[in-house]
């Protein structure tokens, strides 16, 4: 959890309010998005 | 009434047509003061003679071309103004062209450019913020106030204008509050009472404690005028010019107050895409009521990330969670996923510090 408080405090200088809480959890979707292309059958790239 | 006709001055036409305009209730009043003195300079223009030599196309077109350098939305302001006093000059017998339609029906307005309003990133905001923070900015606290207000309710320049003091409400714990938006002062008829997160109320009471005593009648406007007194509506429009021209040259963000209404509106459409994670956090999210801890919502979206990219990236034993789970996930040099060819976005996504 701490990653994701410190990403809060870095994106939105630590206070959740209503709005920052929905922008981290839209950013969260849009990660998840983005983790359903890069699936289990093939972790990486690299 | 003395009786006009093609030969009387133009300017004796212009009283009576505003007269008409007027009475019809087509035109506001602030409208009616527009058209009057776009049409008294187009008088001037043409060395104020009578109307038959006045209207013209030739002087119109003339005029128009002059009216361009004031803004491309000047000469097309004046072009309707004058194209309405032509169709009601035709109308009332003074004067039409041949096909028995005004003079001015072929005048053609310049076409406006359409803007296409985006909304804001949060970079740009943040920018935006950064820049009003600035000492030269102008209005300071309160231009900060008005745009966090836009960001805040979505509503429209011309509504901020008219908020009461009274009307902007904090609660029992002074972080978060209401502003009520009335039709009318002193009804709730149509009244709304809208929402405003901590950034919007501290922006809001930062400008309250720093703004001069108001010297108008009552109900006291919650943004004043640098006079002391409710912004009229030019000098609302005016200053809001100022701080978007202000904003533009210091952050090279073209930006409106439509922008800023636009955001706040599509942030309310945003919907979540993932079906776990909406099913989870949108209630969280759109309680309203009391001191909502609104780190629930943001706490279940994380529990879900991690599960899955634990799943997707098999870590070892002590990356299993956290930071450093997402550090073995996603961080460069050799990222366990790559969910992103560009690695500045894929750093973007793991962006973090230990605690």
């Amino acid at each position: 959890m701490a990653f994701y408080r410190n990403r809060a405090i870095h994106e939105f200088r630590g206070d959740l309010d209503q709005r920052a809480a929905r922008q981290i959890v839209l950013w969260i979707d849009h990660l998840l998005a983005l983790l359903e292309e890069a699936s289990p059958a093939q972790p990486s790239l690299v | 009434m003395p009786a006009r006709d093609a030969k009387s001055p133009f300017a004796e036409f212009i009283a009576a047509f505003l007269a008409t305009k007027e009475s019809a209730k087509e035109l506001a009043p602030k409208s009616v003061s527009d058209y009057g003195r776009l049409l008294r300079e187009f008088d001037v223009y043409t060395e104020r003679t009578d109307l038959e030599s006045a209207l013209t196309m030739a002087n119109a077109k003339n005029w128009l071309r002059e009216k361009r350098a004031d803004g491309l939305n000047a000469a097309i302001n004046a072009t309707m103004y004058l194209k309405s006093f032509g169709m009601w000059a035709c109308k009332e017998g003074y004067k039409c062209g041949p096909e028995n339609v005004s003079v001015l029906f072929h005048l053609r307005a310049p076409k406006g450019k359409k803007r296409v309003r985006h909304a804001l990133t949060q970079q740009q905001l943040d920018a935006i913020w950064k820049a009003l923070a600035d000492p030269s900015s102008p209005g300071g606290p309160r231009a900060t106030a008005l745009l966090r207000l836009l960001l805040a309710t979505g509503l429209k320049r011309s509504a901020t204008r008219t908020l009461l003091l009274d009307d902007f409400q904090i609660d029992a714990k002074g972080r978060r509050g209401h502003i009520i938006v009335r039709k009318k002062p002193y009804t709730d008829v149509g009244a709304r009472k809208l929402r405003l997160d901590a950034r919007t109320v501290a922006a809001v009471r930062a400008y309250v404690d720093v703004r001069p005593e108001y010297a108008g009648k009552l109900p006291e406007p919650l943004l004043l005028s640098k006079d002391q007194k409710g912004f009229t509506e030019n000098g609302f429009g005016s200053w809001v010019q100022r701080i978007t021209d202000y904003i533009e040259a210091e952050t090279g963000i073209p930006w409106t107050t439509e922008d800023m209404r636009f955001t706040a509106k599509e942030e309310a459409k945003a919907i979540i895409r993932d079906p776990e994670l909406r099913e989870k956090c949108t209630e969280p999210l759109e309680k309203l009521e009391g001191d909502t801890n609104y780190e629930d919502a943001v706490m279940d979206a994380c529990k879900i990330l991690e599960v899955r990219v634990r799943t997707v990236s098999n870590p070892p034993h002590e990356h299993r969670s956290g930071w450093k789970l997402m550090q073995f996930a996603f961080a460069e040099p050799k990222p366990a996923v790559r969910i992103s060819g560009d690695p500045n976005e894929q750093e973007a996504h793991c962006r973090c510090t230990p605690d």
